[in-house]
């Protein structure tokens, strides 16, 4: 499964389906639709017993910085994303396995790791109350390209 | 100003050649690359001309190795060799010089070392210096320098040479503008100045007259640093050395120490600092204005020759390896396995 985004290309071998899911192009079938009120991740791949989650911003690319000017506008954004693309799953009736969120991002380790340790507390990952029988987001990580690549091989990703 | 050093076959390096940037240099690299070898190899060079000893003599001064023996300082190998150090620099707009030490590794006392090069005209052209070793040593100053005198003991001499820095008297005349500038951000940080008295430093502010031994290690660091600005030792055109600024100091105090270090450099003291530190080096980036030339010096162990080599970069993004940011990669790594268990895999 071929998938691109911000001049990133993504090869996620072991998917069974996967798709571009903040799709604007309204003749396409995975037409997201609501982007004037719900925000969206790039992609969902399902996995035999997942389904990740993920979000992709090339910081090379000019574009991407306007958008989160601030560390904790990047942080707040990433979680809006994320729990938006959950609800929308929720009505499509989509949420019949374990979510993972993975966030690519092409920072150095250092911000990558507290980003990472920020975002597992506001998504929040894992059972989070007493009261919930399920996770929200089973995972919840952020890396960028040498990380990704390192321990995810079976999901490679490369600049285009 | 120091414009390169080229060692070869000396302490860890097998060859190495570091050009330096007139303002600052920041060397980072795993533990047992040389960062401080290079740092103490150039100060010892810088030293010499006020202190007027001999290369060799400052070197062997400086790295204590064991016995005195200055053929030690040479890479060890098997039989007999040689290794040298060369330091560059520039005393006129157009005039570079250097200056060269040759030891044998049979050399036992540094007399027997060979120091050539243009010496009459480096050591006749001024030049202050400063070397911060890691130990924070003001609060051990009174009777020290006479301890050092009298007896061997097992500290190298860049820890007398502070205090001695340190207890020099304040500089004749009014203090000029750009270190007025410099010692007042010192000052509203340790809210106070500092005063010695029979070489022994107190911090005076409001509360008293407080002796240094009894204050935080990092407001004795900036304390120095007040000293050193206030007496004249940094000024226009001098040279500071520091080992791991960020050794004893909570990372909140590493931007007011990247403020000075960069103010120091505006000012003309070129800089030369070794550090493990992430916050350290991410501050003087994001404080580095376009004008301030701060070089990014990376030492590492080259896989195939095990041997150590450097590469360096203005852009702190481009550093590589970066020794500090992979500190981070593996708690990343952590974190993901932790996580993922072993999906993608």
């Amino acid at each position: 499964m071929i998938l691109r985004e911000s001049g990133l290309e993504f090869d996620f071998s072991d998917a069974i389906n996967g798709f571009k899911f903040d799709e604007t192009d309204k003749y396409s079938e995975n037409y997201h639709g609501l982007s004037h009120c719900m925000k969206a991740v790039d992609f969902i791949i399902e996995l035999e017993n997942d389904y990740l989650l993920v979000e992709v911003k090339d910081f090379h690319d000019p574009g991407q910085y306007k958008e989160s000017k601030s560390f904790k506008n990047l942080r707040n954004n990433l979680k809006t994303k994320f729990r938006d693309t959950l609800l929308y799953r929720f009505a499509e009736d989509q949420l019949d396995k374990p979510v993972r969120y993975l966030c690519l991002m092409t920072l150095e380790d250092a911000l990558n790791s507290r980003l990472m340790k920020e975002l597992k507390i506001i998504v929040p990952e894992g059972i989070a109350s007493t009261r919930w029988k399920h996770p929200l987001a089973k995972s919840c990580i952020v890396a960028n390209i040498d990380r990704w690549n390192k321990n995810f091989p079976k999901w490679k990703v490369r600049r285009l | 100003m120091i414009t390169k050093i080229i060692f070869n076959k000396f302490t860890a390096f097998d060859q190495l050649e570091v050009d330096c940037s007139p303002s600052v240099n920041i060397f980072i690299g795993k533990n047992g690359t040389g960062k401080t070898h290079i740092l103490k190899t150039i100060y010892a060079a810088c030293d010499i001309i006020k202190s007027k000893k001999n290369f060799a003599q400052k070197i062997t001064d400086v790295f204590l190795p064991s016995k005195g023996y200055t053929g030690r300082l040479v890479k060890r190998s098997n039989g007999s060799g040689y290794g040298t150090v060369e330091v560059f620099r520039k005393i006129k707009k157009n005039e570079e010089i250097k200056i060269r030490l040759s030891i044998s590794n049979h050399l036992k006392s540094y007399e027997k070392a060979t120091v050539s090069g243009s010496i009459k005209r480096w050591l006749e052209s001024p030049l202050e210096s400063v070397y911060i070793p890691v130990k924070e040593m003001l609060s051990n100053a009174p009777g020290f320098r006479s301890l050092y005198n009298s007896r061997q003991i097992a500290f190298d001499e860049t820890y007398a040479d502070i205090i001695d820095r340190a207890l020099l008297p304040s500089l004749k005349g009014p203090t000029d503008k750009d270190r007025r500038k410099i010692l007042k951000i010192l000052q509203d940080e340790i809210e106070g100045k500092i005063s010695i008295d029979s070489e022994e430093f107190f911090l005076r502010n409001k509360q008293g007259k407080m002796e240094f031994s009894l204050l935080a290690e990092g407001f004795r660091k900036l304390g120095l640093l007040w000293i050193l600005v206030h007496n004249g030792s940094l000024l226009n055109g001098s040279v500071l050395f520091w080992d791991e600024p960020e050794a004893n100091l909570n990372p909140q105090l590493l931007k007011t120490i990247a403020k000075i270090l960069l103010e120091l450099q505006r000012m003309g003291v070129q800089i030369f600092i070794a550090t493990h530190d992430y916050v350290l080096l991410k501050e003087l980036h994001l404080q580095a204005l376009k004008s301030d030339e701060i070089l990014f010096h990376s030492l590492f162990i080259n896989d195939q020759m095990e041997e150590i080599e450097i590469k360096n970069t203005h852009n702190y993004l481009e550093i590589h390896p970066n020794s500090i940011d992979d500190a981070y990669a593996d708690l990343i790594d952590g974190e993901i396995s932790k996580s993922m268990g072993d999906l993608g895999q």
